[in-house]
This record gives C-alpha cells, sequence and structure tokens, in this order.
C-alpha cells in the first residue's frame, strides 16, 4: 500500500530554468511525481545516481554537455542503466517525431513545446519501477 | 709553158684580179667569222691577218688598175705605201703568231721580238727610201726585204709551231693539213714575194728580180704569187673551220648542259610532286585535327556549362544549407521559450479559476499563439531543409500510393472519392521519396480543403515526350528539360472550388494563404514548389474558380 501511494520520482535535466521550474510545478502539482531539476548536463549522472528517479527527462541540445553524451554514461553505470530515459527536446519537428515513432536513439523523444497533458501521457507510458 | 706565157702576158690584169681577190676574199673570211668568244689564241691576232688580206688585196687590185689604166706617179705612190701597210700588217701578226707561246720559247727571244720590231723595221724601210734616188720604188723594194720576206717566215713558222701545239686537240678536226699547208704556203709566198723584187741597180735586186724570174720560168712572177694566194686562202679559210668546231662543241656543252638541268628540273619536279602530295595529305591531317579540336572545343564547352550549372545549383544547395542551419538553431532557440510559455499557461490554467470566461479565453489565445509559433518553426524548418536530398530510382505510383494511405483518413471522413488512372510499369523517377510524398500530401490535403462538401480526386501519372515549349521546356541549357526529352508526369486534379486567375500566380509564393490566420501558414506550396524543382522537375497549376483545380508535375525519368 505504500508503494502504491509512493511518489514516482522523475530527474529533469535541461539547461532552460525557466522551463525546468515550471515542470516541476506543473508535474508535482498533480500530487503523483517528485521531480528534481538539473541544469547542467554534466551533472545530470552524478543526480541520477543519488535521487535514483523512476524516469529521466533529458535535453539534448545542452550547452555545457549533450543528452546523447549523458545517455550513453547513464547507461555505462549498473545503478543507473536500467532507468528510462525520455528525450524531451527543440531540435527535432513533431513530424519527425511522428516518423520516428517517437523514438530516437532507441529513447522515447517528445518535440517541444509540449502541453502538461502530453507530458504526463508520455510520462505514465514509460516510468518504470525503481526497486529503490 | 708557151700558151701560158702568152696568155699571162697578155692578161695579166686578170691574173692580177684573181690575184687581189684572193686576199680579200680571205680577208673577208676572217672578218666575217665569228670568233669573239673563242678560246684560241689565235683568234685574237687574226684580225691582222684580216688586214694583211685586204690590204694586199687592194695592193694587186691598184696593180690591175695600174695595167688597165697605165701607171703615174701618184699611183706608184699609193700602191707603194699599201704594200707596206700590208705587210706590216702581216709581219705583225708573225711575230705575234710566235708570241703566244712564249713559255716555250727563252726569254731573250721574246724580248727581241718585241712590238718595237715592227715599227724599227717599217721606220727603217721609209729611212732607206728616203736617202735613195726613186722614193717609193725603193720603199716598194726594200719592204719586200725586209718586211715581206720576214713576215712571210714569221707566219710559216708560226703556223707550223701552232700546228704542233695543237696537234691532238685539232686532230678530231682534221684541220691539221691546213696549217701544215698555210705555213708552208706563207713560206713559198714569203720568198716569191719578199725575195723576187722589181729589178733594180743594187744587190739583190740586180740579180735576182722579176725580169730575171720571167726569163728563167717563162711565166711572170705574178701567176706564181697568184697560186700561192689562192693555196693561203683556201688553206685560211680550213684553219677558220677550229671556229666553227669550237662553236659546234660549245653549242654540244651547252646541249649537254641543258640536258643535264633539264633532267634536275624534272627531279625536283617530281620531287616537288611528292612534297605536294605530302603536303596535300598532311593537310587534311591537319583538316581532320582541327575539326577533332573543335569538337572537343565543343564538347568541353558543353562540359562547362554544365559544370557553371552544377556550381550553381551547389550554390543553391550550400545556400539553402546554410539557410538550414541558421532556421535549425533559430528554431532551437525560440522553441524553448515557447515551451517554457506553453508550461505556464498550462500552470496558470490549473491555477487560476477559469469561471470568467475572460480568463479562460485568454488562456486559450495563449495556447494557440504558441501552438501557431510552432507551427510556423515548424514549416520555416521544412521549407529550409530542402537542400537535403536523397536521390534514388523510385517508382512515382508507390509513392503516390503511400501519400494516399497516408491522408486516408481525411479522405474517408470528408466525403471524397478517389479516382487512379496511373500507368502500369511506369519509368522509374530519380527521387526523394520522403520528400515527394510530402508534396503529394501537401497537394492532397488542399485538394481535400477545397471540397468541403465532397467530390473528386483524379490522380494520373504517365510517361510522355515533350513537345510544347513551356516555363523551363524549351532548347536552352538552363530549360529544365529538353524540347523532345521523355519526362515521367503526374496530376493531381480536383473538382474544388478552385482559384480564381488572380492568385493564380502567386500560389507558390513563400507565405502567401487564403486559408486565413487559422489556417496554414502559406509557406505548403512553396516547399512543394522548392522540392520539385531540388529535383530537377517542374510543376504547374490550372484552375476554373467553381469547377476545380489540378495540380501537374513534370519529373526527370531514368531507365529502369
Amino acid at each position: 500500500m505504500w508503494n502504491k501511494t509512493r511518489k514516482k520520482k522523475i530527474l529533469i535535466v535541461d539547461d532552460e530554468e525557466d522551463f525546468t521550474k515550471l515542470i516541476k510545478l506543473n508535474l508535482e502539482r498533480t500530487g503523483k511525481y517528485e521531480v528534481k531539476t538539473e541544469n547542467e548536463g554534466s551533472l545530470g549522472l552524478a543526480a541520477a545516481r543519488e535521487f535514483k528517479p523512476d524516469l529521466i527527462l533529458l535535453d539534448i541540445l545542452m550547452s555545457n554537455m549533450e543528452g546523447g553524451e549523458v545517455a550513453s554514461q547513464l547507461k555505462d553505470k549498473e545503478d543507473t542503466k536500467n532507468i528510462p530515459i525520455v528525450f524531451l527536446t527543440a531540435v527535432a519537428t513533431k513530424k519527425q517525431v511522428e516518423e520516428a515513432s517517437g523514438i530516437i536513439g532507441g529513447h522515447p523523444f517528445i518535440a517541444k513545446p509540449v502541453t502538461v497533458e502530453e507530458l504526463i501521457d508520455c510520462v505514465e507510458k514509460n516510468i518504470g519501477e525503481n526497486p529503490s | 709553158m708557151h700558151l701560158i706565157f702568152r696568155w699571162s702576158q697578155g692578161n695579166l690584169d686578170i691574173v692580177f684580179f684573181i690575184y687581189g681577190l684572193a686576199f680579200v676574199v680571205m680577208g673577208i673570211c676572217i672578218w666575217a667569222q665569228p670568233r669573239k668568244e673563242s678560246n684560241f689564241r689565235i683568234a685574237r691576232i687574226l684580225w691582222l691577218l684580216a688586214g694583211f688580206g685586204l690590204v694586199h688585196g687592194i695592193n694587186e687590185f691598184l696593180d690591175m688598175w695600174a695595167i688597165i689604166k697605165s701607171g703615174s706617179p701618184a699611183l706608184n705612190a699609193i700602191r707603194s705605201v699599201v704594200l707596206v701597210f700590208s705587210y706590216l700588217f702581216l709581219f705583225e701578226f708573225g711575230r705575234r703568231l710566235l708570241h703566244t707561246y712564249k713559255q716555250k720559247s727563252p726569254e731573250r727571244i721574246t724580248k727581241l721580238f718585241g712590238w718595237q720590231l715592227t715599227l724599227i723595221v717599217g721606220l727603217t724601210v721609209f729611212t732607206i727610201g728616203f736617202i735613195s734616188s726613186d722614193f717609193w720604188k725603193i720603199v716598194g723594194i726594200w719592204a719586200r726585204y725586209l718586211l715581206g720576206l720576214p713576215s712571210g717566215l714569221l707566219v710559216s713558222f708560226g703556223f707550223l709551231v701552232h700546228y704542233k701545239y695543237l696537234k691532238k686537240e685539232l686532230e678530231p678536226l682534221r684541220v691539221n693539213k691546213y696549217f701544215f699547208i698555210a705555213s708552208l704556203s706563207f713560206l713559198v709566198y714569203g720568198i716569191l714575194g719578199g725575195v723576187v723584187v722589181p729589178k733594180a741597180d743594187f744587190f739583190p735586186a740586180n740579180v735576182i728580180n722579176t725580169d730575171t724570174f720571167l726569163s728563167v720560168t717563162c711565166i711572170p712572177i705574178q701567176g706564181f704569187r697568184t697560186v700561192c694566194a689562192l693555196i693561203i686562202a683556201w688553206a685560211v679559210c680550213g684553219i677558220l673551220r677550229i671556229f666553227n668546231w669550237e662553236t659546234v662543241e660549245k653549242l654540244k656543252i651547252e646541249l649537254i648542259e641543258r640536258r643535264r638541268t633539264e633532267e634536275k628540273l624534272q627531279g625536283t619536279y617530281d620531287d616537288l610532286e611528292i612534297r605536294t602530295k605530302e603536303l596535300t595529305k598532311a593537310n587534311e591531317l591537319l583538316r581532320v585535327e582541327i575539326s577533332e579540336r573543335v569538337k572537343a572545343e565543343n564538347e568541353l564547352k558543353n562540359a562547362y556549362t554544365k559544370l557553371e550549372e552544377t556550381q550553381d545549383q551547389l550554390i543553391q544547395a550550400e545556400k539553402l544549407n546554410a539557410v538550414g542551419q541558421l532556421a535549425s538553431g533559430v528554431a532551437h532557440e525560440v522553441r524553448n521559450p515557447l515551451a517554457i510559455i506553453l508550461q505556464g499557461v498550462n500552470y496558470l490554467e490549473n491555477r487560476i479559476s477559469t469561471k470568467e470566461s475572460d480568463i479562460s479565453e485568454t488562456l486559450i489565445m495563449l495556447k494557440d499563439s504558441v501552438k501557431r509559433a510552432g507551427r510556423i518553426i515548424n514549416d520555416l524548418l521544412d521549407f529550409s531543409r530542402g537542400a537535403n536530398l536523397g536521390l534514388q530510382p523510385e517508382d512515382i505510383n508507390s509513392i503516390l500510393e503511400s501519400s494516399l494511405d497516408l491522408v486516408k483518413a481525411r479522405l474517408k471522413f470528408e466525403n471524397i472519392d478517389i479516382i487512379l488512372e496511373t500507368k502500369k510499369d511506369i519509368p522509374f523517377v530519380l527521387g526523394d521519396k520522403n520528400k515527394l510524398e510530402q508534396v503529394f500530401i501537401n497537394i492532397l490535403l488542399n485538394a481535400i480543403q477545397a471540397m468541403p462538401g465532397g467530390g473528386k480526386i483524379i490522380i494520373r501519372s504517365y510517361d510522355k515526350e515533350l513537345e510544347e515549349i513551356k516555363n523551363g521546356i524549351g532548347k536552352r541549357a538552363q530549360d529544365n528539360f529538353q524540347l523532345g526529352e521523355k519526362a515521367v508526369i503526374v496530376e493531381i486534379e480536383d473538382t474544388g472550388c478552385g482559384i480564381p486567375e488572380e492568385n493564380l500566380k502567386r500560389i507558390f509564393d513563400p507565405f502567401f494563404t487564403t486559408k486565413g490566420p487559422t489556417g496554414g501558414v502559406g509557406l505548403g506550396l512553396s516547399v512543394t514548389r522548392n522540392i520539385i524543382h531540388m529535383h530537377r522537375g517542374l510543376i504547374f497549376a490550372e484552375s476554373k474558380a467553381g469547377e476545380g483545380s489540378k495540380i501537374t508535375f513534370l519529373l526527370k525519368m531514368v531507365q529502369r
């Protein structure tokens, strides 16, 4: 019972601070999620290992380190390789997302700008169970 | 004998005539003989012999005159003078005759026989005459002794020497006998004329004279002299043959020379013919080379033109690429703020009471604006991404089918019939499958939107040889298609509301739209046209307001 009502943990790594703030607000407002924000790609790995999220929302084009790089780092580590990642990016068009059926580099993919409803939809589809 | 004596005594004038004639004729013959270019040394001095002949002949004519008209002191004087001068001629001739071979004779003899000798002897004769009582008679006699006899001897000896000298050369001519006879006869004449003088009262003229000769031989001396003269004349004329021979020889040599020259000329001519043939051949080869060069030049020009075209296309692609990259950057930069706005609006939606319609309307407007901005950015990206073309041979019919599949849902919904008139086994088209799908989807969506109450869409595909000159079809290098070229043609026709004429030429312009602010952004057809042009194809639009529209595509064909 406790597990069922435990809030799912979401880590968002994106260098747009306002964006991450608003995502946190909107997702936590639903009461289902606990959101941690990280604005530097290079710190994303450490944040993931510490926070142990159930899903990571990852921006691709970041100034410090690219999202793809972060993703591969996460895949390398034992404790983070099973965490599902959703790319959340302004680089591709919705059309490209549709063409690629929402999956790029093996990971799901959402194109900005995105509504909260679409976001929550995708999160629920991809979130996993982190036993810890 | 007696008869001759009698006759000659009576006709001495005739004798003298013949006598004189012989010498004159000899003189004339020598004179007339061309000997200017002769190589014979004798040629140069023969004029003296001619002079002797003529003057001595005149002397005899004067003797004849004296007999006919009987003498006078004046005539005697003239006769003596003429005689002396004739002998001077002969003496000088004889002297020079010997001189021509002065290299054979010793030095002192030649010195002795200088021209001065003739002069001295001549003067001596006149001096002796001067100191005597009968000037002219004494002069005549002593001329004979001092000039006549020696000159005869000189000439005789001279001819002999000449004969010996030229023996080898003249042998083929058989003129040797003439030289020999001339020599002999001049000797005799020298004696007859130089020793047997008119009677005088000093030695030896008192012993040996014409009278004593007559009494001994019963024939006057002139008779013998005449015979001698005739022989001399004959012999000299024979000698003159050498010049004829020389001329003939010269002609022969000239002829040989000429023949040789002719042969050389013929050789040169043959050479020339060969050369001319070679030149003609070389000329031909050059011509062929030139025409090949011209051909190569033209090919080069064409290649260059194509290169320029390709360069232009590359530059265009480069530009679009740059624009594309810029657009990508811009898109990213714009989308992030848009995302923030949208998230913010979502938050406000949930936090603010939406009971008031103002608030909810405002929030909806905000969301729509964000969406619209997003669409514009997408379309702009599409528009600028046209340069990334992956051309492959494709079956246009299958692309049309897949495009139809993608809009099927909308078609059913809008009550529209599809009629397919596609050619089976149509030639492949060189194209980018995704982009062409984008194009056809765009056109199909436009067609659907033009028939809100339903209608028909006809899709045709075929290949055809282009015969009409249009925009982009012609004979120029920059035309996408050449006249006579085969192309794949796709037509998408609808029975919709059509396009008014004033809009027809603007429909492909970027940002031109008749759909209003909530419709598309107006980039669809310009993107479409861009894609088709990147395929080096053509797109045409025809429409009649109220009846429908037809979009025609011309695409490059590839062999299957």
